[in-house]
C-alpha cells in the first residue's frame, strides 16, 4: 500500500492559516496561548502541572504561555523553566537578560537548582553575556546557598573547586553578602 | 457461435459491497464532524486574530528594532563596515517578511466565514457523497488521471479547510461537470466489481477513518479547541480576555520602544546618523 498517504482525501489538519508560511502559523499560535493562558485562573502549581502535560504533548506555545503566567506568579521551579527556555531560545528568540532575570528570581525564592546556576554564572563571565561581570564573592555565596540545602551534591562539589582560589578578602565578602542575604529572606518572611 | 457470458457472484462480493458502504457512512459521519468543528475553531481563532493583530505586530515591529539596533550598535563598535551594511539589509528583509506574514494572516481571517445552522446540517449529506469518490488508487495505473483525481482531492480538501461549502456542494453535486468545467481529464468513480479491489478499497477507507479520527482528536486536544470551547460556553469572554491581553501587551510595547530610544541615541552618538533613515 505504498499509495496509501498520498491520495487520500483527507491529510492532517490544514487551515489556510496553517499553510501559510511557519512565521505566520507560529504568530497566530502565540496569539492563542497567550490569550488561552490569561483565561485560567489556577493557582501557580495547577498551572505549572499543566504547563507539563502540555509540554509533554507537544503543544509548546501554549505550555510556554502557562509557564511565564506561574512565572509570573512567582512559583520557583516556574521561574527556574522559564529562565532556562529564556536561555534556550528554542523556537522563539532569546533573550538572556530575561533569562538571568528569572533565573535569578528563582534563585531567590531557594530553587537549588537556579541558585547553583548563578553562582556558575558568576564564577565565569558568559559569553554573550557581556552585562555579566565575573564576581567570585557573588558566585561563593550562590554556591553555598545551594550546597546549604543539603541535597544538592553539585553545589558542594562547585563549591569545594571554588574554595581554593579565592582570596580571604573575597571569601570574607562573600561571608558579607551570604549573611546579608539571609537577613533580608528573613525580612521578607 | 454466440456464448452468454457467465456471471458468477462470489459471496464475499456481496459482504465486502456492505463493509464498503459502513466505513464510508462512518468516514462521511467523521469528516463531517471534522469540517464542523475546523470551521468553528478557525471562526475563532480568526476573531481574536482581528481583535489583537494591531498590538502584536507592534509588538513584533518593536522587537525587531530593538534586536536589530543592538546589532548594528556591535558592529559599529566593532568598526566593521560591511557587517554594518549586511545588518541594515537583514532588518529591511526581516520587516518585509515579519509583515507578509500578518498579511496573510489577515487575508486568511477575512476569508472566514462561519458555517451556519443549516449550512452545518447540509454537511452531512455532502460528505455522504463526497467519500463516494473516495478511490486512492484506482488511477495508480494511468498518470493523466492519477493527476486529475490528486488535483481534485487537493480541491476537496481545500474547500474543507477553508469551510467553503459552495465548493463542497459543487464537487459532490456533480464531481464530473466539476472535473470538466477545470479542464481535466473525466474520471469514472464508480466501484469496480472485482474482490481484489474492492477489498483494497476497503482497507485505504479504514486507514483513512484513522487518520480522520487522529486529526480530529488532535483537534479537540488542541488549545484552540479549548479556547473555542471557551468562548462558546461564556460568550463575550474572549472580548474580556483579548482586553486583558492587549493590556499586558500596551505594557510590554512601551518598555520596547524605551529600548529601542535608547539603542537609536547610542547610535547617534557613535555615528552621528539618525536612526530614522535606517530603522
Amino acid at each position: 500500500m505504498e499509495h496509501q498517504n498520498k491520495f487520500a482525501i483527507v491529510r492532517k489538519p490544514s487551515s489556510a492559516v496553517e499553510k501559510a508560511a511557519p512565521g505566520a502559523n507560529r504568530i497566530l499560535c502565540g496569539m492563542i496561548a497567550d490569550t488561552l493562558a490569561l483565561s485560567q485562573n489556577d493557582d501557580a502549581d495547577a498551572l505549572y502541572q499543566k504547563f507539563r502535560d502540555n509540554h509533554f504533548f507537544g503543544r509548546y506555545d501554549y505550555a510556554r504561555s502557562l509557564l511565564r503566567r506561574a512565572a509570573e506568579m512567582a512559583h520557583p521551579a516556574a521561574m527556574y523553566d522559564c529562565g532556562m527556555d529564556y536561555m534556550s531560545g528554542d523556537g522563539f528568540p532569546q533573550d538572556n537578560k530575561q533569562a538571568i532575570y528569572w533565573i535569578r528570581k528563582a534563585a531567590e525564592q531557594g530553587h537549588t537548582d537556579a541558585q547553583r546556576y548563578m553562582g556558575w554564572f558568576y564564577r565565569e563571565a558568559h559569553v554573550g553575556m557581556p552585562f555579566f561581570q565575573p564576581d567570585i564573592s557573588e558566585a561563593y555565596k550562590w554556591f553555598t546557598l545551594a550546597a546549604d540545602q543539603g541535597k544538592d551534591v553539585l553545589g558542594q562539589k562547585y563549591l569545594e573547586r571554588l574554595l581554593p582560589t579565592m582570596t580571604p578578602e573575597q571569601l570574607q565578602e562573600g561571608e558579607r553578602r551570604l549573611q546579608e542575604f539571609n537577613a533580608q529572606k528573613k525580612q521578607r518572611k | 457461435m454466440k456464448t452468454s457470458p457467465i456471471i458468477y457472484v462470489s459471496p464475499e462480493l456481496e459482504e465486502l459491497r456492505q463493509l464498503v458502504a459502513d466505513a464510508r457512512a462512518e468516514l462521511a459521519e467523521l469528516e463531517t464532524d471534522y469540517t464542523k468543528e475546523k470551521s468553528r475553531v478557525d471562526g475563532v481563532q480568526a476573531g481574536l486574530f482581528r481583535l489583537l493583530r494591531e498590538h502584536y505586530q507592534k509588538r513584533d515591529q518593536l522587537r525587531l528594532a530593538v534586536d536589530y539596533r543592538q546589532k548594528f550598535l556591535d558592529a559599529l563598535m566593532r568598526g566593521n563596515a560591511s557587517e554594518v551594511k549586511q545588518t541594515e539589509q537583514n532588518y529591511e528583509q526581516a520587516k518585509i517578511h515579519s509583515d507578509k506574514d500578518y498579511e496573510e494572516l489577515s487575508a486568511a481571517a477575512d476569508k472566514k466565514k462561519n458555517l451556519t445552522a443549516e449550512q452545518e446540517a447540509e454537511l452531512t449529506q455532502l460528505w455522504k457523497k463526497l467519500v463516494k469518490l473516495y478511490h486512492p488508487d484506482r488511477f495508480a495505473s494511468e498518470p493523466d488521471k492519477q493527476e486529475t483525481y490528486n488535483k481534485l482531492t487537493a480541491a476537496i480538501n481545500q474547500a474543507k479547510d477553508n469551510g467553503d461549502i459552495e465548493l463542497l456542494r459543487e464537487i459532490a453535486e456533480d464531481p464530473h461537470g466539476f472535473i470538466l468545467r477545470q479542464g481535466w481529464s473525466n474520471l469514472d468513480f464508480s466501484d469496480q466489481e472485482e474482490l481484489t479491489q474492492l477489498r483494497r478499497l476497503h482497507e485505504t477507507l479504514q486507514k483513512e477513518i484513522t487518520t480522520v479520527t487522529e486529526s480530529l482528536n488532535q483537534l479537540r486536544a488542541s488549545p484552540d479547541y479549548e479556547l473555542c470551547q471557551l468562548a462558546e460556553q461564556k460568550p463575550g469572554v474572549l472580548d474580556e480576555l483579548a482586553a486583558e491581553r492587549i493590556k499586558q501587551l500596551e505594557f510590554e510595547n512601551a518598555a520596547l520602544a524605551m529600548q529601542a530610544e535608547r539603542l537609536a541615541e547610542k547610535i547617534k552618538q557613535l555615528s552621528g546618523k539618525s536612526v530614522g533613515k535606517i530603522f
